[in-house]
């Protein structure tokens, strides 16, 4: 398990410098001269221009840039925003509200989403099965912004269950909906992915050996079916990570949630460069260990993977 | 001779018993059926596809929109960027069936034109993802060694930005945009997926004994890759294929929903949906057509995916 | 000469035969004009029609039959595991005297087991790879009302191991099952089909993906285990040798029907049924002797075979010589920078006499397919040469190899894999003449129906695809295409391994006409000796990557020299039984 851990921790160091490097080199090739930009119409005095172009690094070469930018990333020196606050600081604020809401979301979306899925497996072929297949395309081929205000227009302004908008410091009522929309799409995917390994391991040798046995039927479906299913759906809720987060930009923009998600809404919406690599070179680090971890989990559910 | 167990008189039930040779008739052994029309697996696909309601549905779905985005004329004759201010929220009318939005546009002929955008989307970025995807994953599966942890390391640390957030940094960063552009920026970060499912495919395909035919017949290692290998793994990268192209029209229309997608001069459904977010209390019923448009866009493509999935599934497959 | 059936290794005495339990006149089993059918998009077939069977407690029963034959679906249906849409259409099935066709399913679970237990087939898919082997047999004692605690449960779990012959099955019970051999599994799904002592066990081809030492210590120890215990086993296999090794009583099933019972000694010296008569003459652990080719046959066939041998070592030139032949592996470790060179290979000298038959035998990992990859030139030598004609295929020019590769050929066994799904298989047999430019289009046609009536097949089969042609069929259009560039030399890789007994043999006819015919010489892979009696002139036997035994057949078989071998020809099933006649 050690050696297993190791050598992911291994592994994701050249990812790591890959991808940042990747976004950084995107930022830096982008067209137009930064500096001179700040200026603005009447331009800056010649001095100005070097005192800033020596305060970012900016007359040096790339690879220089680059680790200055990743010694930035490891002292939490991310620069400051377009209004002087540093990144790391507007980090720290909208951190633990977007960490709720993702954590909530991700509740949901697997809760419901692997009940579902087993749901329909075991009644493979039905009118439920059909039904919810059909219903799970639906949901992924719908964007999460078009959820976002149909739930706002039906539960929020229509039936008046939940608030339309969760604002500053959110409890988790107001959470509650923009959670749920976060979710859908993944929701559907789990259910999907769930539904279909059911399936598979319905079928499987093993279940037939440990219905052979003697289990009863619920053991047989949790100890054999289900937790054998479960493997492939924490790889996905890994890998969705990702989908995860470019959905809470849109969610918590629409919800006006100040996460991180919304910060870069705001920051796209006003066309504040700066603040949206930052904010995004943040997000893909978060993403690149939060896969560490669960690939750790996978590997608790999967002996062959932790002996391997 | 020494009594055993096979010297003794049988016992109720288990007595010598012969089946009337009427009765089970033992033909020739292994005969060849030459009843059946012959059927390759890409016929056998096809002639279960073409049983499913759901294949017509999304087939005639597919069709229809992309008729609406090479002759959006076809279906409307009103021009979706002539607008009047004065019938701002005007509801329907004659000739106006849907009414008009905010800025007092025809809201049908906006929900016509916007096809034409999200398809080039998400044609393009499709055709960009199969063919790097394709080409990375193939040649990592096939040839392996080095080679293959190289390409996949590279992979990985495409993988590991996620392509929705990869195009928001960049769309954020550009300022000429436009439909090609976007399909390219949404490609540069999407292809990884189709590359490990190649990978995999070939991975699988390239153990089978029919490769190693082909080698002890003297064929070149490319030949073997482009006649054996990648016809047989292509199923896979069909059907991923076909599900990437909704989920593509999909990141477009999230990327013109945030402004930093196509334009706000091209009309895409996107764009609409932005527009109509602002006037979502007095009239949301605005934002009814152009997302269903999109929802019905992507749905047929996802649904055709599955179709197709269906269809080729190896483990449904008569043996 | 009488026909008599009799156990040769004198074991008659000390086989655990309980012989109190064959007073026991009420049968245990019975099962009386079974109907099962499956439900498919194009209708309901019917997979099992009229079946009759009765187990007696503490009696071997066994069903054989070929893929298909509704053997394992009869089984299953006993404790209500049919697959799909399998469904009890009639008949009757009484356990104990309790009637099991309609029972519900809680009654099903307290009968799974404690009355009836299985040992299902391949030990590789049939423990789940997330648990513990403890912890899957220790939820079978909890599952069938065990009396005790966790430490009683785990010590009986132990216990249950070292009873199924696992050593050190504290240790073992720990692991998973990756870390298990195949043999090993297989021991833990017999422990878990005992472990709450049923009277019944199915025993469901238990031992058919193991190699055959392997195979045989399980059946002998299931066999002793069983007798102890005074557990009735009903074996479900394709195996006519190994069913009348271990049964006494057969009943042979065909296309859902059985079409012979009775007495295993009575079925196998004197089977009535065209089936059954077919299926004995066909087994290769019941035959003795070589396959004559078509024109041979009629003539006295001792005198041949003797020929033949002479033949093997005298006069005919070697078309392909092996001299120390070694391939090394390098196996990268789990941990970084770690490896092992593994010796897959390890200096082997054979020689392939023109027209002849030379068998590579060996068990899993014995390096038989490696070697077989060397003389096709798919795989570099780490040392040694290969020679062709007394020329070094490594110090062939690239040129020089390719026009070899119209001299020697493959055919793999895996009938599934072996030809390209996606074409057809015209395409499939024209591809070789493509490659190496022979002829035109039109000649090349005429080439393929030709290679297709070579191997018995009617010429429309060029339109089919491979999905529509059964394993058989297939094997027979890998031999067509290994034989469109007319070579000398054929590998053989296990060609016939993966068949059913009848279509074996007839592959097997074949290939020995084609042999005949074409002066052909082949290099036949197998893990089977019994095929090899029928096919083989001359014989290697490999262990650990070295031949340890080299000589003709019929020396091999009647006078084998090594111990391995020995255990070999011991393991083959039915080997303790001689058909006189």
């Amino acid at each position: 398990m050690l050696w297993y851990i190791g050598r992911r921790l291994l592994q994701v160091i050249p990812v790591f410098l890959g991808a940042t490097l990747l976004l950084y080199g995107l930022v830096f090739l982008r067209p137009g001269d930064p500096v001179a930009a700040l200026g603005g119409e009447r331009g800056l005095s010649p001095a100005a221009e070097l005192a800033i172009r020596e305060a970012y690094h900016l007359d040096q070469p790339f690879l220089m840039q680059y680790l200055y930018f990743l010694k930035g990333v490891f002292t939490f020196d991310m620069g400051v925003t377009f209004t002087g606050r540093p990144v790391v600081e507007v980090i720290a604020q909208a951190f633990p509200v977007t960490f709720q809401l993702a954590l909530m979301a991700i509740v949901i979306e697997t809760v419901f989403g692997i009940g579902f899925g087993l749901w329909a497996g075991v009644r493979k072929g039905k009118l439920f099965d059909s039904t919810v297949l059909l219903w799970s395309l639906v949901l992924i081929s719908v964007p999460t912004f078009v959820i976002g205000f149909v739930m706002q227009a039906v539960v929020g302004v229509q039936l008046g269950w939940l608030p339309i908008t969760a604002g500053r410091d959110p409890d988790f009522i107001s959470l509650l909906m923009p959670a749920i929309v976060l979710a859908t799409t993944s929701f559907a995917y789990i259910l999907r992915l769930t539904r279909t390994s059911v399936v598979e391991n319905i079928t499987a040798d093993f279940v037939r050996t440990a219905r052979a046995k003697g289990l009863p039927r619920d053991k047989v479906m949790s100890r054999h079916v289900l937790r054998n299913s479960l493997i492939p759906v924490v790889t996905f809720i890994g890998i969705d990570l990702g989908n995860l987060m470019a959905g809470s930009i849109v969610t918590e923009g629409i919800f006006n949630i100040n996460g991180v998600g919304g910060t870069l809404y705001q920051a796209i919406i006003r066309g504040e460069n700066v603040t949206v690599v930052s904010l995004a070179t943040v997000l893909v680090i978060v993403y690149i260990f939060a896969n560490l971890l669960v690939d750790v989990f996978y590997a608790v559910l999967d002996p062959r993977i932790r002996y391997a | 001779m020494p009594e055993n167990r096979y010297e003794k008189t049988p016992r109720p039930g288990q007595e010598h018993f012969v089946a009337p040779p009427e009765v089970v008739k033992v033909g020739v052994i292994d005969a060849v059926d030459t009843s059946e029309t012959p059927s390759s697996l890409w016929s056998d696909a096809w002639r279960d596809m073409r049983h499913r309601a759901l294949f017509w549905v999304s087939a005639a779905l597919i069709v229809f929109v992309i008729l609406m985005a090479v002759f959006p004329g076809l279906f409307t004759s009103t021009s979706p960027t002539e607008c009047h201010l004065e019938d701002s929220l005007g509801g329907p009318t004659a000739g106006h069936i849907f009414g008009f939005d905010k800025q007092g546009c025809d809201i049908y002929a906006r929900a016509v034109y916007g096809a034409r955008a999200s398809v080039t989307v998400g044609i393009l970025s499709t055709l960009f993802v199969v063919v790097i995807g394709t080409l990375i994953g193939a040649i990592a599966g096939y040839f392996g060694g080095l080679l293959d942890t190289l390409l996949s390391r590279f992979t990985d640390i495409f993988f590991a930005v996620p392509f929705v957030l990869a195009a928001i940094v960049i769309m954020s960063l550009l300022d000429d945009r436009n439909a090609v552009v976007v399909a390219v920026v949404l490609a540069v970060f999407g292809w990884t997926s189709i590359a490990r499912i190649t990978r995999g495919a070939v991975l699988g395909v390239k153990n089978n004994e029919f490769v190693t035919a082909a080698k002890a017949l003297g064929m070149g290692r490319g030949a073997i890759l482009g006649k054996h290998v990648l016809p047989n793994s292509a199923a896979p990268i069909i059907v991923y294929a076909t599900v990437a192209l909704g989920t593509f029209i999909v990141a477009e229309a999230t990327l013109s929903f945030l402004g930093i997608g196509l334009p706000t001069s091209t009309v895409s459904w996107g764009g609409d949906l932005a527009k109509a977010q602002t006037s979502i209390r007095v009239a949301p019923e605005i934002m009814i057509y152009p997302a269903t448009a999109l929802a019905l866009t992507v749905l047929s493509f996802i649904m055709m995916g599955d179709v197709v999935r269906d269809a080729l599934d190896p483990k449904a497959r008569k043996r | 000469m009488t026909t008599t059936i009799t156990l040769t290794d004198g074991t008659t005495e000390d086989a655990p035969v309980p012989v109190e339990k064959h007073d026991d006149t009420t049968p245990l089993l019975e099962i009386k004009d079974l109907q099962i059918s499956f439900t498919t998009a194009t209708g309901t077939v019917e997979a099992v029609r009229g079946v009759d069977l009765t187990v007696y407690p503490g009696q071997s029963v066994a069903i054989v039959g070929e893929s298909g034959s509704g053997k394992s679906t009869t089984a299953h249906a006993i404790i209500d595991l049919l697959p799909g849409t399998g469904k009890v259409t009639g008949g009757s099935i009484s356990f104990g005297g309790r009637e099991l066709v309609g029972l519900g399913r809680k009654q099903f679970e307290d009968l799974r087991g404690r009355e009836i237990g299985l040992v299902p087939q391949d030990p590789m898919s049939n423990l789940n790879p997330v648990w513990r082997i403890g912890a899957q047999i220790d939820e079978a004692l909890v599952a069938n009302g065990f009396q005790g605690g966790k430490a009683e449960r785990t010590a009986r779990v132990a216990e249950l191991l070292s009873e199924a012959g696992l050593p050190d099955a504290d240790r073992r019970a720990r692991q998973f099952p990756h870390e298990f051999s195949g043999g090993m599994r297989q021991r833990a799904l017999i422990a878990i089909g005992l472990a709450s002592r049923p009277k019944l066990l199915i025993a469901d081809e238990p031992t058919s993906a193991l190699d055959v030492t392997v195979q045989k210590k399980i059946l002998d120890h299931l066999e002793g285990l069983t007798a102890e215990l005074g557990t009735a086993v009903l074996f479900i296999t394709h195996d006519l040798g190994l069913a009348a090794e271990r049964a006494e009583h057969l009943i042979v099933m065909y296309k859902g029907r059985v079409v012979e019972s009775g007495p295993a000694a009575q079925i196998l010296k004197d089977p009535q049924h065209e089936y059954t008569k077919r299926l004995v003459s066909s087994a290769p652990s019941l035959a003795s002797r070589r396959i004559q080719s078509a024109h041979e046959r009629g003539q006295e066939a001792d005198d041949l075979l003797a020929e033949h041998a002479d033949e093997a070592e005298t006069t005919a030139p070697d078309v392909v010589v092996a001299k120390d032949l070694t391939k090394v592996f390098h196996i990268r470790g789990s941990r970084p920078g770690s490896h092992t060179d593994f010796t897959a290979v390890d200096g082997i000298n054979f020689t392939l006499p023109k027209g002849h038959t030379l068998a590579l035998v060996g068990e899993s990992g014995s390096g038989k397919s490696t070697a077989a990859n060397m003389v096709l030139g798919l795989l570099d030598p780490t040392s040694g040469t290969v020679m062709y004609d007394g020329k070094d295929v490594t110090k062939m020019s690239a040129k020089e190899q390719f026009s070899l590769r119209r001299r020697v050929q493959p055919v793999f066994q895996n009938p599934y894999g072996s030809l390209d799904p996606t074409y057809s298989i015209y395409r499939s047999i024209e591809e070789p003449l493509v490659l190496h430019k022979v002829g035109d289009r039109r000649s090349r046609e005429a080439r393929v129906r030709e290679l297709l009536d070579m191997v018995s097949l009617p010429q429309a089969t060029m339109r089919r695809f491979p999905n529509e042609l059964s394993g058989g069929q297939r094997q027979r259009i890998a031999i067509a295409r290994a034989l469109a560039l007319k070579p000398e030399v054929l590998v053989l890789d296990e060609a016939v391994s993966a068949l059913d007994v009848l279509v074996q043999a007839q592959i097997l006819t074949l290939l020995n006409d084609l042999q005949a015919e074409l002066g052909l010489s082949f290099l036949f892979i197998t893990h089977d000796l019994a095929v090899v009696r029928q096919i083989a002139d001359l014989v290697a036997v490999m262990k650990d990557g070295r031949i340890v035994e080299h000589a003709t057949t019929d020396e091999v078989f009647d006078n084998p020299q090594q111990e391995y071998t020995r255990d070999l020809l011991a393991a083959i099933p039915g080997a303790s039984l001689e058909i006189g006649g």
